[in-house]
């Protein structure tokens, strides 16, 4: 079943790649299609609309004689992430507790 | 298609933006190929597939964060799914105006269409009728035949004490009229409840044609 990804979770997945390192648009998306299957186009509006809200930042790094546009995560950006990484925690756990009810891992999540 | 042509056209599609924003997307995609190198590059156009289609998705990011271009650039001439569709320019008075300058044509023709339909439903239930009148008349075969075997196997009966021979003669045939009529009314029960049934149901799907439009099924 192919879950569809809403474009809040698509924001936070680009934010959270981004957190880890200073990246490229390239690579950001493979790193993406390693676990998720999408588009090679759905990133750059994604991508270009993190950077008008201030949440991601663009430098231009030379490699092998062209150039590469890196991107870097904002203070704002981390805040925008943690907040969604609270979201998604919270609705981790609701749906979790309809296909896995009495599972140990709700009881451990009750106690955060 | 190659880069060049991707990039040109995604140029050429994302020309309603402004400038700044139509270049970081076109430098963006041009980036991307380097960095998929000549070997991958027919790979990610594949992937990537109509630039006018990644531009329409460009677009309609930017104008959903951009109101006031939207309002000058956007929306009208693409299809979203809240607007209806649009009406036709055509105006309703000359469609009428046409129409009352062809009547004389029209009309004729429109008698003739009619006449064919009434016509061809017509044909329909006369073949109806007549698939019905074939049965009956079957059936009241059998139920002749079947008397007419009775007869003579009676008469046969009959005869036994005067004419042996010609009495077994008149069983025999009269138990074989008899045998076969039967057989032909089981036949003939048969075919009218299985038969009519589905005819009907024929002609019922073959009225409704014209009003289903591909996708029920009964």
């Amino acid at each position: 079943m192919a879950l569809p990804i809403s474009s809040g979770l698509m924001d936070a997945i680009v934010l959270a790649v981004v957190a880890r390192e200073g990246t490229y648009g390239y690579k950001i998306t493979q790193d993406i299609r390693r676990v998720i299957d999408i588009s090679e186009s759905t990133l750059y509006p994604v991508l270009r609309r993190l950077q008008k809200d201030h949440c991601l930042e663009t430098y231009d790094q030379e490699f092998q004689g062209r150039n590469r546009r890196y991107y870097r995560i904002t203070p704002v950006g981390l805040a925008r992430l943690s907040a969604y990484l609270g979201e998604w925690q919270e609705h981790k756990t609701r749906i979790d507790q309809i296909f896995f009810p009495h599972s140990s891992t709700q009881k451990e999540e009750q106690h955060l | 298609m190659n880069r060049k042509e991707f990039l040109s056209r995604l140029r050429a599609a994302l020309c309603s933006l402004p400038e700044e924003e139509r270049e970081s997307a076109v430098k963006y995609y041009e980036e991307y190929f380097d960095e998929g190198g000549p070997e991958r590059e027919q790979e990610i156009l594949r992937e990537l597939g109509s630039p006018e289609a990644i531009a329409q998705g460009i677009l309609q990011d930017y104008a959903g964060n951009n109101p006031q271009w939207a309002a000058i650039h956007y929306a009208k001439s693409v299809p979203s799914p809240a607007s209806p569709p649009a009406k036709s320019k055509f105006p309703v008075w000359g469609i009428v105006l046409i129409c009352l300058l062809l009547s004389p044509l029209l009309i004729p023709l429109g008698l003739v269409g009619l006449a064919i339909i009434l016509g061809s439903f017509g044909a329909i239930f006369g073949l109806f009728i007549g698939c019905i009148a074939l049965m009956a008349a079957f059936a009241i075969t059998a139920l002749a035949v079947l008397v007419a075997g009775l007869f003579i196997a009676f008469s046969g009966l009959g005869m036994a004490l005067a004419a042996p021979s010609a009495a077994l003669l008149c069983v025999g045939i009269g138990l074989l009229l008899i045998g076969g009529s039967l057989l032909g009314i089981v036949a003939a029960i048969w075919l009218i409840v299985t038969c009519i049934p589905t005819l009907i149901r024929w002609i019922g799907n073959l009225c409704r044609l014209p009003f289903r439009k591909g996708g029920e099924r009964v």
